[in-house]
């Protein structure tokens, strides 16, 4: 579905991604993760085509990316970053609707499907007349989905969609999307930092470092079979506060 | 398509076309003569008595009055934007046929003038000279009589008009004719009474006809040399009126000597001191002279503000209109094109450095005089907060959003035009406020090349020292502003949602 072949990407003289292959494989999620700077979020947008790698292709539907392509390219593929990424002169409607607008949908083709992506979302369709400032973290994060799936992609990309949100609300939406995830079947790329998410969401779990791929499993067997001290260290530092908090009662 | 189209462009050229070349209130270009005058009482007086005798002999003709200085007449005549003006010998020999170097003699002249296609009348009678007076008091008090004995007081003082700062026949050569080191200031004629009166001024050049002699006691400084040449007023105009205008030449010559220098002394003082209309100042006179019955019903205080608000109006709608259709583009343009962008931003900046009075004096020789010139300048001076809100207004955009507009996979016409104008509206909007009150302010300037507008009064105000008629120009022009702003106010809340207003 999503091949980097020998993929390459500097910033002035800064390697965000040393040459590196993957493949994503199709219909299951797959989860990007690592520390800041490792170049998971670079990936993300190397996919969609926002920035052209250095060296190496990426390749979407059997299709290269380039100049010619990308634009329909994109309209298979939802893109969705961590503040939602709303249009503040638009409504919620107008933003989950935008492409339909563009494409020139009829006003009761663009209802019927903005009713299916309520419903799939689960947001209440009132909040779809207010502003993006006027909503939630949280709703605002349902419409941003909504309109990623306007065009029923065979790809959605996240870019920590859950990363601005309070925990209570997090847990919330991370329950919803996992049912969505699974209930769409699509090709799932998700980024996050976090590495309980990341077991919870990923089918497959893509561990960067740096800027190349240091191990990529299934959270089993990152955790039992880890290809290096990194690995371990990545996974137990996030898991040490609670262990902590757990030494204590025991004592 | 929900496309918030406010005007489409292609009709609002045709607008545009269509008022560009619509006359201003009161002047039809093709049946009617256009007398011109200069920005000077008497000038103006000669302007009207011509335009009354003219229509006494039911040839339509119209007076636009107060144009500038002789440079700007004589052009406005021979590019035909006005038929025939009253003009000065001496300038004409001194100034404006300077480099043919012609005697001073009347028939001299004609020659030189026929060759460009202008004619001229016999002078009208009297001559009025150009000289140096002072406050008569002052004069006695330092034992001044002549010019020749400013020499002994190099402290006094002096202010000229600003023609007579730089005309050849003007202050330098006069400067060096009599020998005299003090240093002159430019400053308006009819401000230049006021400023002797006031004490702030000791010396100033003077017409001899000029109404104020008698009134402020001014002593008139003999020009022992005979620097000063004669000057005495004749109508230019152009020779092609013959065949255009059957009887129009005949008509003007009928005011050949018939104005001695005492009879225009009166004249002036009737239009400048006590502040009777110009139009019927010279229609009593012309009924009077030539036994005639025209009247000059002047227009009453409101139908000179309809008029002045219409021109206005479409000077500044006209100029904002082209300015937004030219200004956003380009404001787009240099927001896009890296290198393209930093050039328009700053040939547009240095436009805007140019004095709105010199922008439009510098439209006058390609353009002519009327609205053409004056709405171009407008256009030029309002381009810059235009052009710069908009630039801003796209360069500050959120990063994220425009990649997440880029990730929808929107061309870039469709993102600009749905995403990145409507975000950056407020900060054009911002632009537009801006735009609005320089233009409606530079737009009064317009009536200086004959545009019309809240300008005319406030022309003649300065020029007759009446301020009830500078607020007749400058308390509307406030008014307009505010009405302008609080239109665009409602447009702001109209067309921003909720969250994206101040």
């Amino acid at each position: 579905m999503i091949t980097l072949d020998g993929v390459r990407k500097e910033y002035e003289n800064e390697v965000a991604v040393r040459t590196l292959s993957l493949q994503v494989p199709p219909q299951q999620t797959t989860v990007l993760i690592g520390p800041s700077g490792s170049g998971k979020s670079t990936l993300l947008r190397l996919m969609i085509g926002l920035i052209t790698p250095d060296a190496g292709t990426v390749t979407v539907n059997g299709q290269p990316l380039s100049d010619a392509n990308v634009q329909a390219l994109r309209h298979r593929m939802g893109y969705v970053i961590q503040e939602g990424g709303l249009f503040p002169h638009l409504t919620g409607r107008d933003n989950a609707a935008l492409m339909a607008h563009h494409f020139g949908w009829s006003q009761a083709r663009i209802d019927a499907r903005l009713n299916e992506l309520t419903d799939l979302v689960q947001l209440n369709p009132d909040r779809l007349s207010q502003s993006p400032s006027e909503l939630s973290g949280g709703q605002r994060q349902r419409v941003s989905l909504m309109r990623a799936l306007l065009l029923d992609p065979d790809v959605l990309l996240l870019d920590e969609p859950l990363g601005a949100l309070d925990p209570m609300v997090r847990a919330d939406l991370q329950d919803d999307l996992r049912t969505i995830f699974r209930r769409l079947g699509k090709t799932v790329v998700f980024v996050t930092h976090d590495i309980g998410e990341a077991g919870f969401f990923g089918d497959h779990l893509v561990l960067l470092r740096d800027g190349a791929i240091e191990q990529q499993d299934p959270m089993p067997a990152l955790v039992h079979d880890p290809a290096s001290t990194f690995v371990t260290d990545f996974i137990d530092v996030q898991r040490a506060p609670l262990d902590h908090l757990g030494d204590e009662n025991r004592e | 398509m929900n496309t918030p189209s406010i005007l489409d462009p292609r009709f609002s050229i045709l607008i545009v076309l269509a008022l560009l070349t619509a006359p201003a209130q009161g002047q039809d270009k093709d049946s009617t003569l256009t007398i011109g005058s200069k920005k000077f009482t008497e000038n103006v007086l000669l302007g009207w008595m011509g335009t009354h005798l003219l229509q006494a002999q039911s040839i339509p003709a119209t007076h636009r009055e107060e144009l500038g200085g002789s440079r700007f007449l004589w052009e406005a005549l021979v590019r035909g934007d006005i038929d025939a003006y009253p003009e000065y010998t001496g300038t004409l020999r001194l100034e404006i046929l300077a480099d043919r170097s012609i005697p001073p003699h009347p028939d001299s002249f004609r020659a030189a003038l026929a060759e460009i296609g202008v004619g001229m009348t016999a002078p009208i009678g009297f001559n009025n000279t150009y000289a140096l007076g002072m406050r008569a008091d002052h004069a006695d008090s330092l034992d001044i009589e002549t010019i020749r004995d400013l020499r002994a007081h190099p402290d006094l003082r002096l202010g000229f008009s600003n023609e007579f700062m730089d005309r050849a026949d003007g202050w330098p050569s006069l400067k060096r004719t009599y020998n005299l080191s003090h240093t002159a200031r430019g400053v308006d004629h009819d401000l230049a009474y006021r400023g002797l009166a006031t004490g702030q001024l000791d010396v100033i050049d003077l017409y001899a006809t000029d109404a104020e002699i008698k009134r402020y006691d001014l002593r008139v400084l003999r020009d022992t040399k005979q620097y000063f040449p004669t000057y005495k007023a004749v109508f230019l105009y152009r020779r092609d009126l013959q065949t255009r205008v059957p009887g129009a030449i005949s008509t003007l010559r009928r005011l050949e000597d018939r104005i001695p220098a005492d009879t225009m002394q009166v004249l002036n003082a009737r239009a400048k001191i006590d502040q009777t209309d110009g139009s019927q100042v010279a229609a009593r006179f012309v009924n009077r002279t030539f036994g005639l019955a025209t009247t000059a019903d002047p227009d009453t205080r409101w139908e000179r503000l309809r008029r002045y608000t219409a021109d206005h109006l479409v000077l500044v709608g006209l100029s904002l209109g082209l300015a937004i259709l030219l200004g956003i583009p380009l404001g787009i343009v240099a927001a896009k094109r890296r290198f393209l962008g930093p050039t328009i931003l700053t040939v547009i900046g240095v436009i805007y450095t140019i004095p709105a009075l010199a922008l439009l004096a510098m439209m006058v020789p390609p353009l002519g005089l009327g609205r053409v010139p004056a709405v171009t300048a407008l256009v030029l001076y309002s381009l810059l907060p235009i052009v710069w809100t908009t630039y801003t207004g796209l360069k500050d955009l959120s990063p994220p959003l425009l990649e997440s507009a880029d990730a929808l996979g929107l061309p870039a016409g469709a993102k600009l035009w749905r995403i990145e104008l409507p975000m950056a509206a407020r900060s054009i909007l911002g632009g537009l406020k801006i735009a609005v009150v320089i233009n409606i302010g530079a737009a009064t300037l317009g009536a200086l090349i004959g545009a019309g507008g809240y300008g005319q009064p406030i022309l003649t105000g300065i020029r007759r020292a009446n301020l009830g008629l500078i607020l007749e120009g400058t308390v509307p022009a406030g008014v307009l502003t505010l009405l302008a702003l609080s239109l665009l106010e409602g447009l702001e809340r109209a067309l921003l949602p909720r969250s994206m207003q101040s």
